[in-house]
C-alpha cells in the first residue's frame, strides 16, 4: 500500500471524530490528532479500533500509547502490516 | 499537583459507542469492566472511571513533565466512597497513587485528581461559555495580586499549559478541561 493510499484511508477513519474541520484541509503526516483535529481523547480509542478493522491488524496497548498523530499512526500501521 | 476532567454526558452519549467490540477492553482493566457492567447505570460508571483516569493522567503528566501518551489502561481506578453529589476515588499508575473527587451534575461529571489531599481549591464549571480561560486568569489575578491584562496562558513542549505574567512564569497549580457544552478549571490555593 502506498503512503498516499494509507493516508487517505486514515483521513476517512478520523473524519467522524474531528472537531476542528479546518484541520482536515491540511491533513498530512504532521497533523496531530489532538492539537490540529481536536479529536476528543475518549474518541482516540475509536480511531484505534477503526484502524484495526480497516487494516485487519491488532494494535496492542503499547502501540496505542503513541498513536497521537498521523505520522505515529502511519508508522504503527506499516509496522503491523509488515509483520502480518 | 492537580488535574481535572469534565465529561458532558450528553455529548459523550452521542460521540462514543461504548458497546462496540473492543472499546471497554482497550480502556479498562477487568476489574473496572466488572464495575461498569455490574452497575445500575453502566454508562455513567464508565464516564466516572474515564474522568478519574483523565484527571489523574493530567496530574501525573504535570508532576513528572512527561510527554503526551494515550495509556488509559495503566491508570487503575478504585472507588472509595460516595454519595449522590460526589464520589471519592483512588487511581494508581505504576508506583504512584492519586486521590480523586468527582462531582456529579445532572448533565456532567467533573473530576479533580491530586497528589495530596487538596485543602483549598477554586473550581469553576461553565456551560455554553466562550471563555473559561479568562475566568481562570481572573482567579489567578486575584490569588497572586497580579494585573489581569498581563497574564496569559501558554503551552510547553509537552502541551502542558502554564501561566505567565509579563513574560515571567507564574508558579501556580491549575488544570483546564473542556467537553461538549462544558468547560472547567481547578486552581490550587495552597501552593506558594
Amino acid at each position: 500500500m502506498s503512503d498516499k493510499e494509507l493516508l487517505e484511508k486514515l483521513k476517512n477513519i478520523v473524519t467522524p471524530y474531528v472537531q476542528d474541520k479546518e484541520g482536515l484541509e491540511n491533513f498530512d503526516e504532521n497533523t496531530d490528532f489532538l492539537n490540529d483535529l481536536r479529536i476528543n481523547s475518549a474518541n482516540l480509542v475509536d480511531v484505534v479500533l477503526d484502524v484495526e478493522d480497516e487494516f485487519n491488524i491488532e494494535i496492542d496497548n503499547e502501540s496505542m500509547n503513541d498513536m497521537l498523530s498521523v505520522l505515529d499512526a502511519k508508522n504503527i500501521i506499516q509496522f503491523k502490516l509488515a509483520r502480518k | 499537583m492537580i488535574g481535572n476532567d469534565i465529561v458532558d454526558l450528553n455529548t459523550a452519549a452521542l460521540q462514543s459507542n461504548w458497546l462496540r467490540r473492543g472499546y471497554l477492553e482497550k480502556l479498562f482493566s477487568e476489574n473496572e469492566q466488572c464495575l461498569i457492567l455490574n452497575s445500575q447505570f453502566p454508562e455513567r460508571k464508565l464516564w466516572l472511571l474515564w474522568a478519574m483516569k483523565e484527571a489523574t493522567y493530567k496530574t501525573h503528566q504535570r508532576r513528572f513533565k512527561l510527554p503526551r501518551s494515550f495509556n488509559p489502561k495503566q491508570f487503575k481506578c478504585e472507588i472509595v466512597a460516595g454519595d449522590k453529589t460526589s464520589i471519592l476515588g483512588k487511581v494508581q499508575i505504576q508506583d504512584f497513587s492519586y486521590r480523586t473527587q468527582t462531582f456529579i451534575g445532572e448533565d456532567y461529571l467533573h473530576c479533580i485528581a491530586s497528589q495530596f489531599q487538596q485543602k483549598k481549591t477554586v473550581q469553576k464549571i461553565l456551560s455554553h461559555s466562550t471563555d473559561i480561560k479568562q475566568e481562570l486568569i481572573l482567579a489567578v489575578s486575584e490569588l497572586k495580586k497580579l494585573p489581569q491584562t498581563k497574564i496569559s496562558i501558554k503551552k510547553d513542549r509537552n502541551f502542558i499549559p502554564y501561566l505567565t505574567c509579563d513574560g515571567f512564569t507564574i508558579n501556580c497549580d491549575f488544570s483546564l478541561s473542556h467537553h461538549g457544552i462544558f468547560s472547567a478549571f481547578v486552581l490550587s490555593l495552597t501552593q506558594s
